[in-house]
């Protein structure tokens, strides 16, 4: 068992997490009530890391950041490591693929709230921020609580993005589903199988848990 | 509000430890064939064992490597299945120093329990189950970037066979994948390396043959050391070339030099 | 304090209204859907911005395009109860009501919240939540709501369209009672004619965003500026005339209409030869009794048949066509015990008259 490579997975759907949640908040809340010419073309682009293959993602994302790319560049220059085969590098390349998974149910949540709830906040004094605190984000919580665990869920099962952008690194990006099929390759079968057992039991008991709470917290009708 | 902090903050707690980028500094990081696996493991363990050094293993297919280092990965040191894949980076100067050739890589032809073709060293069983129609598959590395695939292709095409048997073939990433595809009997025989063969979840569950010198260019597996190697680098390199690491690697499957094999001693 | 309102744009909606709204009136704003009625609201209540425009409340200006002023709905000072209602469904009845108060330390917004409840008549729904109470309540906790603010301006848009009828009856009475014992400026939007006439004491009739007439209901219904508005306030009665002469001594002017001579009441504006719209309540027309005929048969009798007798509630809706014009049709209302002692009976023939001091006049409107 390679708690390494777990405690690496759970970082990076923990940072990965964080970062889409408020990423998400922000360009979900944006564009829910606005429409705006090209609106479509960009829910579109948002949704790409869902159709395509994980390689065709990675093999772009090396384009994109890879060594000899302007960004690439950039970060070695200012932190001695190259973007790629970093924690960096996947916390990134997880951040894109994710990306759908946690804008698409927030956008959803937000959309679904009626004007007139907000238009009320506003005529009861509420300004946008605590329109937000008290209306919005109460009535949208279930969409985006459904991305958060999307999300999360999701990072700690890639596999093919990760493989193409961080490489095999033992503690440095070697995720728990790098270090599964590691084992497998290294004919270590009881490895892979206890690693794969707990992934499962980890994935079903948080994502149980969070499901539990959600449902005591919400008696909403809309 | 509430369920999603407690989440995260949970995690953060379950997190704690570890995970610094000063992992870098301290570990030195390889990059090896898959040909490797376990013998190298060995090797890193009797030099930690002697040393304060961590040692940080990464196993796939030569080609593979190659690819990541020229991208930037911050391996150290890197033994590849042959001797191109080295030349390709000291032409890009991503070396340092010299390579040495630290074992010769020998091919078999492995077969699995329940599989209908026996091994043969000429590869005429694999003739043979070709005319019979007794074939359905047969794994050997992927020969663009696996040092292993590239000797079998070799091998077929010295025997005449590549053309007929193109239809059968299925190809590995890694040489350690197509062993894996042995061993889960997803095909009826394999051309793999000799050191995997010699794995006891292989040796007991299949027969093996080496194929002919005549046949295919044993591989020299060649290591070298990375552009900024730092000296733990250098001193795990040294080990690798040192006696108590060459025991290990001949009595691997990695023969010293290429006339030093009896063909008896093996498992028809 | 008083409410001036003045608008004017092409889109999204066409508006060009202009009304005038004082503390403790309740003002009605009645016309057909897509009148703009709820627009000129919105505009108050700071949730649409119309291209041109000033709404004042007292001294402060809300909008003013003139001076680029607009204030967000925020920092009005308005309360409104949407036509759905609008309640925010996670939170509690009272959660709903002190949302408004958040400036306010607790113990006070709970007070607060309890006090208008008693005024809605609410009291023990404190914990319930929006989906659990009726159309009704909801619509009672609304106004709760909006009242919670002690807001300078109170709107109401269409507030009993979503409950059924019953509810509805009782919900209109109970809001007579309490927007007369408020202070403020009430702004009500409906397309109820019966609803404005019974809650407000000023109407405005809207027609394509356009504020055609405004006043006090009676004034509204009896006498409409001209003949669209006569429409939009589902004046029955609406025909043409010409003016015969003039008898300023018998303080009458004399029509034509329908192959009759009329008797008007004295209107000099009108010269003679003029075409002109005219209109009388069908409860202003009276039936010659065959029983006990009284004196006022003489005021302009006008006889016909009866076409159809349609009884609402107590009233019987006639529809008389005309002797001499028969593809005219006049309406008359009478309660229902009348018509039974009189034993009106369709295609009978029927003499009524029509009371002179009811008939108004207006001028035919030019068209654009």
């Amino acid at each position: 068992m390679d708690w390494t490579a777990f405690k690496l997975s759970l970082w990076l759907s923990l940072w990965t997490t964080i970062i889409l949640l408020i990423v998400g908040l922000v360009f979900a809340r944006a564009i829910a009530w606005r429409n705006f010419p090209g609106k479509s073309l960009l829910e579109a682009v948002v949704a790409l890391p869902l159709i395509l293959p994980p390689t065709v993602l990675g093999y772009y994302l090396l384009t994109l950041f890879g060594r000899d790319t302007l960004l690439g560049q950039t970060f070695e220059d200012v932190t001695g490591h190259t973007l790629v085969f970093s924690f960096a590098g996947l916390l990134l390349a997880s951040i894109i693929y994710s990306l759908p998974f946690a804008i698409q149910p927030m956008l959803r949540a937000f959309e679904a709230i009626p004007i007139s709830l907000r238009e009320a906040a506003w005529c009861s004094g509420l300004g946008h921020w605590k329109t937000f605190r008290h209306v919005e984000f109460p009535l949208a919580r279930p969409g985006i609580l459904t991305g958060v665990i999307l999300t999360f869920a999701h990072t700690m099962g890639e596999f093919g993005v990760i493989l193409m952008v961080g490489g095999n690194i033992p503690g440095e990006t070697r995720t728990i589903s790098i270090a599964i099929f590691d084992r497998t390759q290294a004919f270590d079968m009881q490895s892979a199988n206890t690693m794969a057992l707990v992934l499962l039991v980890f994935a079903f008991v948080t994502v149980s848990l969070v499901y539990i709470f959600n449902r005591r917290h919400s008696h909403i009708v809309m | 509000m509430g369920a999603i902090c407690k989440f995260i903050i949970c995690l953060f707690f379950c997190n704690s430890l570890i995970l610094t980028s000063s992992v870098y500094a301290e570990n030195i990081h390889v990059a090896a064939a898959t040909s490797l696996t376990h013998v190298l493991e060995e090797i890193a363990n009797q030099f930690e064992n002697e040393t304060d050094h961590v040692v940080k293993l990464s196993f796939s297919s030569s080609g593979n490597l190659t690819r990541q280092i020229i991208q930037g990965a911050p391996f150290k040191l890197f033994l590849s299945a042959d001797e191109s894949y080295i030349s390709l980076l000291r032409k890009q100067g991503l070396t340092n120093g010299d390579n040495d050739v630290y074992g010769i890589g020998r091919l078999v032809l492995y077969v699995p329990e329940g599989s209908n073709i026996l091994p043969s060293a000429d590869l005429s069983t694999l003739a043979n189950a070709i005319k019979d129609g007794e074939l359905t598959r047969l794994a050997i590395a992927n020969p663009e970037h696996a040092p292993y695939g590239f000797i079998a292709k070799q091998a077929l095409q010295n025997a005449g066979l590549w053309e007929t048997i193109m239809p059968y073939l299925v190809t590995g990433k890694s040489a350690s994948q197509t062993a894996q595809f042995a061993l889960s009997n997803a095909v009826d025989a394999a051309l793999i390396p000799y050191s995997l063969a010699l794995r006891p979840e292989l040796d007991s569950k299949g027969k093996y043959l080496l194929i002919n010198d005549a046949l295919y260019s044993p591989l020299e597996q060649t290591m070298v050391l990375i552009k900024d190697a730092d000296s733990a680098a250098k001193e795990f390199y040294n080990f690798i070339l040192g006696d108590k690491a060459r025991t290990i690697i001949r009595s691997h499957g990695f023969g010293e030099s290429i006339g030093q094999f009896n063909q008896t001693a093996l498992k028809p | 304090m008083e409410l001036t309102i003045f608008l004017q744009q092409k889109t999204p909606i066409p508006l060009n209204a202009r009304l005038v709204c004082k503390s403790g009136e309740v003002h009605a704003l009645v016309g057909p859907s897509g009148s703009g009625k709820s627009s000129i609201l919105r505009c108050v209540a700071g949730l649409h911005t119309p291209r041109f425009g000033k709404v004042h409340c007292s001294n402060k200006k809300w909008f003013d395009s003139e001076h680029n002023i607009n204030i967000p709905p925020q920092q009005r000072r308005v309360g409104m109860v949407f036509q759905h209602f609008a309640l925010f469904p996670h939170l509690s009845v009272t959660e709903n009501i002190m949302l408004p108060l958040r400036h306010l330390p607790l113990a006070t917004r709970r007070a607060r919240a309890d006090d208008l409840l008693e005024r809605v008549n609410l009291k023990g729904l404190e914990s319930r939540f929006p989906a659990e109470l009726s159309g009704g309540q909801q619509q009672r906790v609304a106004i709760a709501r909006a009242l919670a603010r002690e807001p300078a301006v109170l709107l109401l848009d269409e507030p009993f369209s979503a409950v059924d009828h019953v509810t509805r009856r009782k919900l209109r009475m109970e809001a007579v009672q309490l927007t007369r014992n408020l202070n403020i400026p009430v702004l009500l939007v409906t397309h109820d004619l019966d609803e404005a006439c019974m809650l407000a004491n000023h109407i405005t009739v809207l027609h394509n965003g356009t504020t055609l007439q405004s006043g006090i209901p009676e004034e509204v219904m009896k006498q409409p500026t001209n003949a669209t508005v006569a429409r939009l306030i589902d004046m029955r009665n609406l025909f043409e005339g010409t003016v015969v002469d003039h008898e300023p001594e018998n303080n009458c002017t004399r029509l034509e209409w329908a192959g009759s001579i009329l008797e008007a009441p004295y209107s000099p504006e009108f010269s003679i030869g003029e075409k002109f719209d005219w209109c009388i309540l069908p409860s202003e027309v009276l039936l010659h009794r065959r029983v006990k005929p009284s004196r006022g048969i003489k005021e302009n009798p006008v006889s016909g048949r009866i076409g159809e007798l349609v009884s609402i509630g107590g009233t019987t809706n006639i529809i008389i066509k005309l002797a001499d014009r028969p593809g005219i049709k006049l309406y008359m209302d009478l309660p229902q015990h009348v018509v039974r002692r009189n034993a009106l009976m369709p295609s009978e023939e029927i003499g009524v008259s029509l009371l002179k001091n009811s008939m108004h006049l207006m001028h035919k409107q030019k068209k654009h």
